[in-house]
């Protein structure tokens, strides 16, 4: 397992929470897989899908394109296998572990500039339903469980070939995004256009990726992670032209959530837009095996031109403009993220997005500190290298840049 | 009809780029003086002021004074593959801008004169007490030492023959500049004085640095930094405000 170091695994096989998150991610994603290919006796399987679809980015432009099913699942009962809004705040990363592992996911070849197969087979459709669809898939083989031993792979469920994939269900798509499938209009206008109308993140995303929204002669298979990334930094482009518009807000606020031993503050204070992520991976967490933590900074300009692509970064930046844009001010952004090692599993990037806009749902927990006030809230509820601290507190209270209008005579 | 040719393309790129950093949209404002463009960053911290005289155009035709408006962003994307030796057109009319690159081809691109306000500038009256002219080379390297430590470039100048360019931040690097280098080619100071500036806005004008080969640099304590770039005809006037202690 990422994080865990492997031999403390042979010494507690699965029962003396050595890892200390009170429960076995081996073998809860282990029973999930079980409990799932017992479903499964044939080559031919059916289920509903959430809707669950990827498209892979290896081999562009030949890609795979994945649908989730879980086998002998259907009705609504299928929808909790792949619903991040379900999921959010109510279940534990060990619940999502298990649910993602009993997801099977079937696969076939496609190229990018012809989403058209898809459409044929009305599996875009199924995908960009609100409701699971049933559906049918023919596989190449029986999957069986494994338990893998791998510290890089996070326990998801099987992925096979298909050799063929039936959508039975009927597939209901929300009005608006079932017209703009049949209009000519360019992918930009059309993600903006499903988000005002309130779909869901992942839902324009599947539509994206697909290949189902953008400018008929030019539709192409989009790899799910890009197309994350592609609706985030379109949505935050529109909301910069209201924010633009608007007046900087006069206070420092400051917002706190964590999900997912992931802890988020975010930071507003006073000024023309501009943001900065600063993002912490402690000691033996995920992506950093290293005894020291290891840190990520990215900023972004007033025009919201990231120094560098994050989709982390992007994802959260997202929610912090729908709510400036919503309560019109414009202001200075600081985001700190900070994750501990307990975050084993990468969940996708929901979890940042989700996250963030929870925090500054339930509105500040600190209103115009005084600079000590902040520095002892980040110290008590964070534990990243105090030198961040410090750079915070002084982007917020030092960082006076003085205008040419100064020295105007 | 408005009709300029410029004989380097390249030097425009340059100059686009910068503009590109600081605003969106900016005004080319055409009379019988010359081009002149001016434009405010959104924050308004740094002013470029760009004057090219009529003689800095191979062909410069302007019967009346007459304003282009264009978006930086997309005029930067089109001059993306411009190479050394070729022309920069532009023929402006009320309603649209026609540039055309001339190189081994000719590229035309036409684009709507879209309405920009001339921003209004405050004309700042500012008595500088040092005045510092160096090589271009020595303000880009430590432009970029200065990046590699922190984000503030601080400029010292405490006799008549020392000049020191420092990036601050946990570590420090320094420039020292004498009078008896070539690198340092006139000081003046009639005060010492000591300010300190935002790299985030200084790197912007490294571009520049490879259309000019001498920058002078005029400033005051905790006044406002102005390099002005000299080109062969022309000259591009960078205004910057100092942080605040």
């Amino acid at each position: 397992m990422p994080g865990i170091p492997r031999d403390l695994c042979l010494r507690c096989k699965g029962y003396r929470n050595l890892c200390g998150l009170g429960y076995c991610p081996l073998l809860r994603g282990f029973r999930g897989k079980v409990k799932m290919i017992s479903r499964i006796n044939d080559t031919r399987v059916d289920g509903a899908t959430p809707p669950s679809a990827l498209v892979g980015e290896h081999g562009y432009p030949y890609v795979n394109v994945y649908i989730g099913l879980p086998p002998s699942i259907h009705g609504d009962e299928a929808k909790k296998y792949d619903d991040p809004s379900l999921w959010f705040l109510r279940l534990g990363l060990g619940d999502i572990i298990e649910l993602r592992s009993q997801l099977m996911y079937a696969k076939k070849k496609a190229k990018v500039n012809d989403p058209w197969v898809l459409y044929e087979e009305e599996i875009g459709l199924a995908a960009l339903s609100r409701k699971p669809v049933d559906a049918e898939a023919e596989l190449s083989g029986i999957p069986r469980p494994k338990l893998r031993l791998d510290p890089l792979l996070p326990p998801i469920g099987p992925t096979i070939s298909a050799r063929r994939i039936r959508v039975a269900g009927n597939p209901s798509l929300h009005p608006v995004l079932e017209k703009l499938i049949w209009d000519d209009v360019k992918a930009e206008e059309a993600v903006w256009t499903l988000h005002r109308e309130g779909l869901d993140h992942y839902e324009i995303v599947r539509a994206l990726s697909l290949g189902l929204i953008g400018t008929i002669k030019r539709r192409k298979l989009v790899p799910t992670r890009w197309s994350i990334t592609a609706v985030d930094s379109i949505v935050a482009k529109m909301y910069l032209r209201t924010i633009h518009l608007s007046r900087p807000i006069s206070d420092v606020l400051v917002y706190h959530a964590e999900y997912l031993y992931n802890k988020y503050t975010v930071i507003l204070y006073p000024g023309r837009y501009s943001s900065e992520w600063i993002e912490v991976w402690m000691p033996n967490s995920l992506w950093n095996p290293h005894a020291e933590p290891s840190i990520l900074i990215i900023h972004d300009d007033y025009w919201g031109r990231p120094e560098k692509m994050d989709g982390g970064f992007l994802a959260a930046r997202t929610p912090i403009l729908e709510h400036l844009a919503s309560v019109r001010r414009q202001a200075k952004v600081i985001i700190l993220r900070e994750v501990a090692p307990q975050y084993i599993y990468p969940v996708g990037n929901w979890q940042i997005r989700m996250t963030v806009a929870e925090a500054l749902r339930r509105g500040p927990v600190l209103r115009n500190p005084m600079k000590k006030e902040l520095l002892t809230y980040l110290r008590r509820t964070h534990s990243v290298p105090t030198h961040i601290y410090d750079h915070i507190v002084k982007k917020i209270y030092n960082e006076r840049q003085t205008t040419i209008d100064d020295f105007k005579k | 009809m408005v009709r300029i040719v410029y004989p380097e393309a390249k030097y425009i790129k340059s100059i686009i780029d910068v503009l590109a950093k600081l605003a969106d949209e900016v005004a080319f404002q055409l009379t019988s003086d010359g081009l002149r463009v001016k434009a405010l960053d959104p924050a308004r911290v740094a002013l470029i002021d760009i004057d090219l005289p009529p003689t800095a155009f191979l062909e410069y035709n302007v019967p009346e004074d007459t304003i282009a408006g264009i978006s930086t962003a997309n005029l930067a994307k089109l001059l993306k593959k411009i190479k050394k030796g070729d022309k920069f057109v532009m023929e402006v009319t009320e309603d649209t801008i026609t540039i055309t690159v001339e190189s081994i081809s000719r590229r035309k691109y036409r684009f709507r004169n879209m309405e920009v306000p001339v921003p209004d500038i405050p004309e700042a009256k500012l008595e500088f007490n040092v005045e510092a002219q160096l090589l271009v080379d020595v303000i880009k390297h430590a432009i970029k030492d200065a990046e590699a430590v922190g984000d503030t470039l601080e400029i010292e100048a405490p006799d008549e023959v020392t000049l020191y360019l420092r990036g601050v931040g946990t570590t420090t690097t320094e420039t020292k500049l004498t009078r008896d280098m070539a690198a340092l080619i006139d000081l003046v100071v009639k005060e010492p004085s000591k300010s300190a500036y935002q790299l985030e806005y200084l790197k912007h004008v490294v571009n520049l640095t490879r259309i000019a080969e001498i920058v002078v640099l005029r400033f005051s304590s905790d006044m406002p930094l102005e390099m002005e770039f000299s080109l062969a005809e022309g000259r591009v006037k960078y205004l910057l405000a100092p942080k605040a202690i």
